[in-house]
């Protein structure tokens, strides 16, 4: 009999991710937005190789549905690209949670991801990956604001510099 | 008539202390005791443990956690639980608690006897303090007093419970094995206690004496205090004498050995019980736990013992104090400095010198001091050769002094000297070494005695 934390990854569990993803239809359809039962468990398969790929494990329903839940909103989301969309930042999400140390709270992290793929992104997931994520994870390692930014302060000398 | 015991189907003795709940879930399995579907429920119950105390540890910030801090945590539950169920007398009854009480319920029982075993360990702690051995021994007194109160500070029951997070270095007569986290300090503590309690008997300065006796250097070595005393009052006894002097000399070394020698392990375990005997006995020991640990220390000690006798090394065993504040001190002057101007003419006259044997007659005629001399040999640019010349020149008083001036080291702890003090170092080290034995060994033996304040 083991201990490890591996055998806990059962069916049950699984099952469960699924029927909470799938309830989160009754809130996104006004968006437009819904997830067959397939699309739920590709999710919470994704879900299960991105915590094993980056050395995480996670309990009960997840950020999933937090996740669903922001974005659905999101102008650039429609349901064609929907759940493509929903695969890469779960994958993101897990991936940045590691780079960024643990520093930020899920709920932050999902509102700047939000905040950065509607605004300065324009929906684009690879400019959310490998710019303003990548930017948060770094001023949060080197003890900056998470919106810190080396030009913003470049810009603030050279205006002191003409003063 | 005698209780009748109940027999268990598990040898409590089999079951691993420091992983007791895993190792008694698997006896019962094997042993029928536990179904599987009572297992996969423990199981079950476990993991919602840890998702709850995963909850606690993020502190709802965040819903996943690395994996190694989560068996970590995971790993600290099943201690929490294991140390309530070694409160049970029967292997039984722990098992029929796990039948029949929630894993979250005997965890908040667990942690609960963690919290008792805090303020219990932390009173032993205390005591420990009272009865602290005087004595100069580093790794003694870092570890029992500021690595346990290193321990207090960080010890960290809810998501660490199995952690010391120190590495107490101070060893024991009897090594503390296979249990973790505050169950090992506890035992430590209760070991050190113990050990201090022998060692109050005998006088600071007895055992300082004495400790310098197995090494000069005793106060950086990483050594048990307990077991040196210890080993030298048993000596006593078996010869006879009062132990509380710790005070054996050679010859009563030789002796010991006369009288061990050619005996059978047997007879020597029962030479040294009926001493350990008679030295409570001397000492007064009535403290039964304090009996039984030092009976339990004497197990090592009779192999020692038996070792060092086939071996004729009994002297490392029984220790003669010493008595280092008695050996002679030596000063040695170097010498007033001449004046600056005229040092520094001679120097300009020996430097000018086509041949060896007029700076050396310089030398001879001018300079009046070790002083002034040990300046010249790094300002009158001398080769190695008219260095070496110079010394055959000296004194081994003088060579002595110089050496314990400029002591000789390996390039690796040379290396913030200059170039001029490494070669001249060398140079009269490479002197002394090829000297006759005897004035090597004279020179040695005074840079011993040499005082370091000079």
């Amino acid at each position: 009999m083991s201990f490890e934390l591996s055998i806990f990854s059962s069916s049950i569990i699984q099952k469960q991710a699924v029927n909470e993803i799938v309830k989160c239809n009754d809130f996104t359809y006004n968006y437009g937005l819904v997830l067959t039962n397939q699309q739920a468990i590709e999710l919470v398969e994704t879900r299960s190789y991105v915590l094993k790929e980056n050395g995480r494990i996670e309990f009960g329903g997840g950020v999933i549905d937090k996740i669903i839940k922001e974005f659905c909103d999101s102008p650039y989301i429609s349901m064609h690209n929907y759940s493509e969309i929903l695969n890469e930042l779960i994958e993101m999400f897990y991936y940045y949670k590691n780079e960024t140390l643990d520093l930020i709270c899920d709920d932050d992290l999902i509102k700047f991801m939000k905040n950065s793929f509607d605004g300065i992104c324009q929906g684009s997931l690879e400019l959310l990956s490998g710019r303003e994520l990548a930017k948060l994870a770094s001023n949060l390692r080197y003890g900056y604001a998470p919106d810190y930014s080396e030009d913003d302060s470049l810009d603030e000398d050279e205006e002191d510099d003409y003063e | 008539m005698n209780s009748i015991e109940k027999i268990s189907l598990i040898d409590r003795s089999t079951l691993n202390e420091k992983f007791y709940f895993q190792s008694l879930i698997e006896a019962a399995y094997r042993c029928n005791l536990l179904c599987e579907a009572e297992i996969e429920r423990i199981q079950f119950e476990c993991l919602e443990l840890l998702a709850y105390k995963t909850e606690r540890y993020n502190q709802g910030d965040s819903s996943s956690i690395r994996i190694e801090d989560a068996e970590n945590i995971m790993i600290s539950n099943l201690y929490t639980i294991g140390i309530f169920l070694k409160s049970f007398q029967s292997v039984d009854d722990a098992i029929k608690e796990l039948k029949e009480t929630k894993i979250r319920d005997i965890y908040n029982q667990g942690r609960r006897k963690i919290d008792t075993l805090l303020r219990s360990t932390n009173h032993i702690h205390k005591m420990v303090i009272q009865n602290l051995i005087h004595t100069e021994n580093h790794t003694y007194s870092s570890t029992v007093i500021d690595g346990i109160k290193g321990f207090f500070k960080l010890y960290n029951p809810d998501f660490e419970a199995q952690e010391i997070h120190i590495t107490a270095d101070y060893p024991l007569c009897n090594q503390v094995e296979n249990i973790a986290g505050i169950e090992f300090i506890q035992k430590y503590l209760e070991s050190i206690y113990y050990e201090n309690e022998f060692c109050s008997h005998f006088s600071t300065d007895n055992i300082h004496h004495m400790l310098c006796g197995y090494d000069i250097g005793y106060k950086d070595l990483v050594i048990n205090i307990f077991e040196q005393v210890l080993t030298t009052a048993i000596g006593c006894k078996l010869l006879g004498i009062n132990a509380v002097n710790l005070n054996l000399s050679d010859d009563q070394i030789n002796i010991l050995y006369d009288l061990l020698y050619n005996k059978s392990k047997e007879d020597i375990e029962e030479m040294i019980l009926k001493a350990n005997e008679n030295l409570q006995e001397e000492l007064s020991i009535n403290s039964i736990p304090l009996k039984q640990y030092m009976k339990k220390s004497l197990f090592s000690i009779i192999s020692v013992v038996c070792h060092a006798v086939k071996a004729n090394t009994l002297e490392k065993v029984f220790i003669a104090q010493k008595y280092p504040e008695l050996n002679p001190k030596l000063n040695f002057s170097f010498g007033d400095k001449m004046d600056d101007k005229l040092y520094r003419i001679t120097i300009e006259e020996i430097m000018q010198c086509r041949f060896l044997s007029d700076k050396i007659s310089i030398i001879k005629n001018s300079i009046h001091s070790l002083a002034d001399l040990e300046e010249l040999f790094f300002d009158a640019e001398l080769t190695v050769d008219e260095i070496t010349e110079v010394f055959k020149e000296l004194e081994l008083i003088e060579l002595s002094a110089l050496a314990k001036h400029h002591p000789f080291k390996p390039d690796i702890e040379a290396v913030d000297l200059s170039e001029a003090e490494q070669e001249f170092r060398l140079c009269l080290n490479n002197f002394i070494t090829n000297l006759p034995l005897a004035k090597k060994n004279w020179i040695l033996n005074t840079i011993a005695m040499l005082d370091d304040k000079q």
